[in-house]
């Protein structure tokens, strides 16, 4: 019951969208595909759901081969449900209707008669909360109202992967938290396998059971969201998801050296860190001190209040430009020199 | 600011002086001859008098008349609703090669009069003709009128529905496939359905210009002794009995009360065909349909070459030829036709009237037209605004009516001046059908100009007319360049109330192919539509120039702000 992506490639006239992809998705399980737009990932999906024609590669949905150099399934025959950034709710049908859809039409429905499918269709409602609304058009519904009949027309029928295309984005800040906790508790409940696509990294982070972080068409880093967020494979994904600094200094053995000769320990941090001689480390991992108290010494340059803490940008000595995050209770005078301590 | 403040309150407190002048001018020039013409149908020796419409409905032929004009008109909107669909739908989403240069060719209809194409089919389908041999299709029948509406109106269906097609989100689309539906069926179960205001809309506009229609049906429909609405009135009113004029007056009620009826319905269901789908066209194919896209380009490339190019080399062709019955070959080809054409002077005066008229006409319906618009779309000003419905009434009207109005308004000499039997009745019938198509384009170009455009020219410290020279006009040409253009072609090919209204010395060209056509004389007017035909051609040119070069800045300004 698996999807297994391998060695997909996507050209669009000499451009290329995909390069060299191999993933695997295991049943029950929830994916989260991450990138900043332009990295594949909206091409990804698409060729999962069939809507393009890879150049070359194979995917495999459910031990059915649906794409490879030969032939390529179209998306009305394959074991699919997608969720559309904008909803794509069909004006001229009623919520219910909208769920019923597929279960009428789709060859993997395993729902036959009428009565089989109204009942499903109708549970499904039920489980997104939207079973009193069900005689509703879309345009008498709400953007959380439409995302969940969304939600319900993609998983009625149970499919073998459930494609969602940054689902969340149209909705504003307090809605997408209460989505992101419902569409997590509807993986729990039904159990289903979800390919994900997102640029926001608290979804990702939230929701997945895996993250695939993408960027220029390639993969750059594919596990757990701690490993994500705690050991980034390179510096891409260590700025893209963890939000890191990369301090720019020397490698010696296991210690970095940077500023006057302030060091720090490696822990968790990739070869190719080393190779680029860069330190990776989250704002929240630095502290502010006294000059005298570091050897890597530097100007306040910004301050940006952000609530609890402050996230001060330092211009260091010598060129490094470093973002520390430190609890706003605290004042520091913008024309006095600081140094910095790693944690 | 303020400065500005004031110079509106001035405007205002000039305005109703104005506006009385304006609006009544506006009555008595649209409004006014339907109106007589309206009451006309009420008034006998004695009287008030309903006796003109007993006389009408005791009559059985006019029930066949009426019969005949919904039975067809219905056939034909569906004839045209086919393949307006099916054109729409392969250039809307589709990949074919050379779509461009179809979309300009699928709109040939539009700037071809009827009645040259219905000449063209008349020629391509005589009886001596290779493919009447091959078909056996007789034109001059039901069938004939029917296939000929819906190649000359196909266009309306097609126009209309490509941009709902390019409205409709493609998600909807893929939203249907990926729940299990084929091309076919997310057509029939998602796109159609949600199409379908479009597509009465466009039904019913065409059903309309059917109802609108002369050449055509009088072309065909009188010779196969086929009478229509419009073909009844027009035999009514040159029988020239003694109450020809009445009768025809109840018969133009009738007409109306069709055409107003069918009007209204198509405005209400335009106002709720756009729910759900975004305000912007999606230029982008949808559909990638691999190499299968030359089979469908070759399909379309066939149609069109059918129905829109070959039957016009016939009517070259048959030009060509000496006699009427001879079969075109380089050996009996002959400039003979073409010779007699220029040298005739009814010929050479139809085409420097309608040259002329034209000209007029896109003169001052563009003055009315741009004014009215900017004032009612700017100004917000209400007279403005019910001066706009005075102005776009008479376009609904069918134009055989509108030339009956003109003449039972005109026929006495009005204020000591007699329009009638010179070429003016027919300017004023001209500007009175066509103000509305300006209209429409202004008012479609000026709620597009973001009114800061012309604040900002103002607080610049531009007067009026740099106002208009500098800023107002350059940003709205486009649109109203191509409603002109809309307008030039209508005028220069109008044959419904000029065949009403036409004297000898003021022949127009569509009067002119009229009389060839009703004489026999298929060849001379087959030869002088030849004529008019490169002429379009040169006319089509010279306008893509024009607004390519006027447009410029304009639809740069246009697209940055979407």
């Amino acid at each position: 019951m698996s999807t297994i992506i391998s060695d997909l490639n996507m050209n669009f006239q000499d451009y290329q969208a995909l390069k060299d992809v191999d993933l695997e998705i295991k049943k029950g399980e929830f994916v989260a595909i991450l990138g900043p737009s332009g990295c594949g990932k909206t091409t990804l999906l698409r060729l999962l759901a069939g809507f393009l024609k890879p150049t070359s590669g194979k995917i495999e949905i459910d031990g059915m081969t649906v794409a490879d150099k030969d032939s390529v399934v179209e998306p009305n025959k394959r074991n699919i449900g997608m969720v559309f950034q904008s909803y794509a709710l069909w004006p001229h049908m009623t919520v219910i209707q909208q769920v019923l859809f597929p279960l009428q039409n789709s060859r993997f429905s395993k729902f036959k008669s009428a009565d089989e499918q109204r009942k499903r269709a109708e549970e499904v409602l039920e489980l997104v909360g939207m079973l009193q609304l069900k005689d509703r058009y879309p345009s008498e519904l709400s953007g959380g109202q439409k995302q969940r009949v969304a939600i319900a027309r993609g998983i009625v029928n149970e499919p073998a992967l459930l494609l969602m295309d940054e689902p969340l984005s149209n909705l504003d800040a307090e809605l997408k938290i209460e989505m992101r906790r419902e569409i997590s508790r509807l993986h729990k409940e039904i159990g289903g396998t979800i390919l994900y696509v997102t640029h926001d990294q608290a979804e990702a982070l939230g929701m997945a059971d895996k993250i695939v972080v993408m960027s220029k068409g390639r993969i750059q880093q594919a596990g757990t969201p701690g490993e994500i967020f705690n050991s980034p494979a390179n510096p891409f994904v260590a700025k893209f998801v963890g939000q890191s600094n990369l301090i720019k200094g020397r490698w010696e053995g296991n210690v970095f050296i940077c500023g006057n000769g302030e060091t720090a320990e490696r822990k968790n941090i990739a070869e190719i860190f080393l190779e680029e001689n860069l330190y990776p480390v989250k704002a929240d991992n630095l502290s502010i001190v006294d000059a005298e108290a570091s050897k890597f010494r530097g100007r306040i340059k910004e301050v940006e209040y952000q609530g609890f803490k402050n996230k001060i940008i330092m211009l260091m000595e010598d060129g490094n430009t470093v973002q520390v995050m430190a609890n706003s209770m605290y004042d520091f005078p913008q024309e006095k020199e600081y140094g910095i301590k790693f944690a | 600011m303020k400065a500005i403040v004031i110079k509106n309150n001035a405007v205002r407190t000039k305005l109703p002086v104005k506006a009385v002048i304006g609006t009544a001018a506006v009555i008595m020039i649209f409004l006014w001859p339907l109106l007589k013409l309206f009451s006309e149908a009420f008034i006998g020796p004695e009287g008030f008098t309903l006796g003109y419409f007993t006389e009408i409905f005791g009559d059985a032929g006019f029930y066949e008349v009426l019969l005949n004009s919904l039975f067809i008109n219905a056939l034909s909107t569906v004839g045209a609703a086919i393949p307006g669909v099916l054109f729409a739908y392969i250039i809307a989403y589709t990949n074919i090669p050379l779509k461009k240069y179809f979309h300009t060719l699928l709109l040939m209809p539009v700037v071809i009069p009827s009645y040259i194409v219905t000449l063209a089919w008349m020629q391509m389908l005589s009886k001596n003709g290779l493919i009447y041999s091959l078909t056996g299709f007789e034109l001059y029948s039901y069938a004939g009128i029917i296939l000929m509406f819906s190649v000359c109106e196909y266009p309306i269906v097609y126009l209309l529905s490509l941009s709902h097609f390019r409205k409709i989100p493609r998600e909807l689309e893929q939203a249907a496939d990926i729940s299990g539906c084929g091309k076919w069926k997310s057509f029939r179960t998602v796109l159609l359905p949600i199409m379908k205001g479009t597509l009465a809309n466009a039904m019913l506009l065409v059903f309309l210009s059917c109802l609108d229609n002369f050449g055509i049906v009088a072309f065909i429909g009188i010779p196969a002794n086929i009478q229509v609405l419009s073909t009844d009135i027009y035999k009514t009113v040159i029988s020239g009995t003694d109450d020809s004029f009445q009768l025809s007056a109840a018969k133009a009620i009738i007409l109306s009360v069709i055409a107003v009826l069918v009007m209204l319905v198509s405005k209400r269901v335009a106002e709720d065909a756009h729910a759900g789908n975004s305000e912007k066209e999606d230029m982008n194919p949808r559909i990638c349909l691999g190499k299968a896209r030359y089979a469908v380009a070759v399909f379309m490339g066939t149609f069109i070459f059918f129905v829109n190019i070959f039957p016009m080399i016939t009517l070259v062709t048959s030009a060509l030829t000496k006699a009427k019955g001879v079969a075109f070959s380089p050996e009996t080809a002959s400039f003979a036709n073409f010779d007699k054409v220029l040298h005739n002077s009814k010929c050479m005066n139809g085409l420097t009237n309608s040259l002329m008229l034209a000209l007029g006409t896109v003169l001052i319906c563009t003055v009315i037209g741009v004014m009215l618009a900017y004032l009612s779309e700017r100004r917000k000003n209400t007279v403005a605004k019910s001066i706009q419905m005075i102005v776009t009434f008479p376009y609904s009207i069918p134009g055989i009516i509108l030339g009956l109005a003109l003449i039972l308004t005109y026929a006495k000499p009005v204020a000591g001046v007699t329009i009638y039997g010179t070429i003016w009745i027919l300017l004023l019938s001209y500007v009175i059908r066509f103000t509305s198509v300006v209209l429409r384009s202004a008012n479609t170009a000026f709620s597009q100009l973001d009114p800061a455009m012309e604040e900002a020219a103002e607080a610049g410290g531009s007067g009026n007319i740099a106002k208009w020279k500098k800023v107002i006009l350059p940003l709205t040409a486009g649109p109203v360049i191509s409603g002109m253009g809309m307008v030039a072609i209508s005028s220069m090919m109008e044959l419904t109330t000029s065949s009403l209204l036409w004297s000898g010395g003021s022949e127009t060209v569509g009067v002119v192919i009229f009389n060839f056509t009703s004489a026999g004389m298929s060849n001379l007017a087959s030869a002088y539509s030849s004529v008019i035909l490169i002429m379009i051609l040169a006319a089509f040119v010279v306008f893509q120039l024009l607004g390519f070069f006027i447009t410029k800045g304009g639809k740069k300004y246009v697209n940055d702000n979407k």
